[in-house]
């Protein structure tokens, strides 16, 4: 698989801050891949996330994304093309007075000409299913819709990756289906790269690749099946286990004699209704 | 502390062409020790409901009573600040309210504006301080110099500090780790417990809800839409699903197993543990001594 984004090394410290936020951390991301990244508060994720785009530079080490490397000033528009972070509050995040507003601001900053600009709003703010609300003010809409309306505006640009930054933990649970299925669909029919950075362990199952995040330094990296079988690190990371991998666990202590773990609720009712027809 | 809600209605910016009705006739009746649980989407009224509950918005018809004190349309600002230092609210991400140089200074400033002493006040802050689990070592610190987790206890204890006899909590967990999540909503139910306290929760987890509240009140455009315990609200999918809410994990899951095995499962317990034993049941050996 092709390597989008490589970080090398990398380690950053906040003015104010005593500790590194990031200590000595490298990571490669691959085209296509919906990698999730979990940790505590205060693991580093987010500022991961600002290094990915430029939005911060390392204070040692180099993050390079395709050809261009965020050390180089002039590379950053080129970068930050490719990379689109939504971040998690929808309020913070809408600068437009209208939809259509919002979705052109972003690609006036870049020049587009004015007639595929046009085109490219009306197809990204169908992309995200909004079409019926291209006029609406922001303040008419809702927390996931205007979290939509920040994906369009992304998706407008072209880029080869989304960063969701906790972007669904202010959402109702039907906002949060809204945006993660949009996002799931641009990944799958589209081959855009997704990181997403959240503390909902649902969503990171259902991930290609999941890293676990612990005081600025990658404790774990894998499949989710690998990733979430080792209960007492993840523990050790300020996590917990995700609900089917934890009902597992309760139902061998009942003493249902399950042999594997199962990630996710389909999975696990099948095994034990295989074990119980074997009854 | 008794809550009586009746026929609260509210509507913002009455009497311009921008109108809107955020509340219509509202009742509800919340007994003194309860534990509620508001759930519902963006918009169905939660907030608006409870900014009602301490003063923050005066009913457009309507009253609310908690103890012995009434607010009704129209009412006297007085009122309001009694109100106010009966029940307490942990806002949406309460760290962002923090000011203070010291979190000793921060946690003081509720009491002493409510006229305690300063003696009092420092009292109480130290109190509070250990009570959401952080040292004492941080009182002399500036809150802004602590990590998110930490600031988040900072400004809850800033609340509990005043001493209210109802704790209003609107999302308290948002953005926290699962660990955090965890410590902090076991925080909320021992203090509860403990303080014989009357606590309204507004949440979007069915998980929190379910486990640990004693009753649910589901809003919808304004209204009460189901009100009940736990295990009554979520024996109603269909009515749930069509509001945009869902039953929690360990429902959604005993569900799924009885579509396998035809036979009803009992629902009324929403911890894993109980889900486990239930289950188990199944299998012949489970649930009993051996």
């Amino acid at each position: 698989m092709k390597e989008l984004i490589k970080v090398n090394n990398v380690s950053f410290q906040y003015p104010s801050e005593e500790n590194l936020t990031l200590a000595g951390l490298s990571l490669s991301v691959y085209k296509g891949e919906w990698l999730a990244v979990v940790g505590h508060n205060g693991s580093g994720k987010s500022t991961l996330a600002k290094l990915l785009n430029g939005l911060l530079l390392p204070g040692s080490g180099e993050v390079k994304v395709e050809d261009y490397t965020t050390a180089n000033e002039e590379e950053l528009w080129e970068i930050r093309r490719r990379v689109g972070i939504v971040f998690q509050n929808p309020d913070n995040q809408f600068v437009g007075t209208s939809v259509r507003d919002d979705v052109a601001f972003g690609l006036e900053n870049f020049g587009v000409p004015r007639e595929e600009m046009i085109k490219r709003i009306e197809t990204s703010i169908a992309r995200v299913n909004m079409q019926d609300f291209i006029e609406s003010e922001p303040h008419h809409l809702s927390g996931g819709q205007k979290q939509r309306v920040a994906i369009a505006g992304i998706i407008a640009q072209k880029p080869s990756i989304i960063i969701l930054d906790e972007a669904t933990s202010m959402l109702d649970p039907m906002g949060r289906k809204e945006v993660i299925d949009t996002v799931k669909q641009l990944n799958e029919e589209e081959g855009i790269t997704v990181i997403s950075i959240t503390h909902d362990l649902e969503e990171a199952v259902r991930a290609d690749r999941v890293i676990v995040m612990k005081q600025g330094a990658i404790l774990t990296a894998g499949s989710p099946r690998e990733v979430f079988q080792n209960e007492a690190l993840l523990l050790d990371a300020g996590l917990d286990l995700p609900f089917s991998l934890k009902l597992g666990v309760a139902l061998r202590d009942y003493g249902v004699s399950l042999k594997e773990q199962h990630l996710t609720q389909e999975e696990l009712v099948d095994a034990l209704w295989t074990l119980k027809s074997a009854d | 502390m008794d809550i009586k809600i009746s026929g609260l209605t509210h509507r913002y910016k009455a009497g311009t062409p921008f109108e809107r009705l955020a509340l219509h006739d509202v009742s509800l009746s919340v007994p003194s020790g309860t534990f509620l649980a508001v759930i519902g989407h963006t918009g169905s009224g939660k907030s608006t409901l409870i900014q009602h509950l301490n003063g923050l918005l005066k009913p457009s018809e309507g009253t609310i009573t908690v103890g012995d004190l009434t607010i009704a349309a129209g009412g006297k600002k007085k009122q309001l600040k009694a109100l106010r230092k009966r029940v307490g609210i942990v806002f949406q991400y309460p760290e962002h309210q923090l000011f203070d140089e010291t979190v000793e200074k921060d946690v003081m400033f509720g009491p002493m504006n409510f006229g305690q002493s300063e003696e009092a006040a420092r009292r109480v802050a130290h109190e509070m301080i250990k009570l959401v689990g952080l040292p004492v070592e941080v009182l002399q610190k500036s809150p802004f110099d602590l990590s998110g987790g930490q600031m988040r206890r900072v400004a809850i204890a800033g609340v509990l500090a005043m001493e209210p006899d109802v704790l209003i909590l609107d999302e308290p967990t948002a953005g926290l780790d699962p660990r955090g999540r965890k410590e902090i909503m076991d925080l909320f139910r021992t203090l509860h417990d403990q303080r014989n306290m009357t606590t309204i929760l507004v949440t979007h987890s069915m998980e929190d809800a379910a486990y640990y509240a004693d009753r649910i009140l589901v809003m919808e455009k304004g209204s009460t839409y189901l009100e009940g315990t736990p295990a009554e609200i979520f024996a109603k999918r269909g009515e749930l699903q069509a509001v945009g809410l869902d039953v929690p994990e360990t429902v959604q899951f005993l569900l799924k197993w009885q579509e396998k095995t035809g036979k009803p499962a009992e629902m009324s317990s929403f911890t894993i543990e109980d889900t486990a034993r239930a289950i188990s049941a199944d299998f012949g050996k489970g649930g009993s001594t051996c």
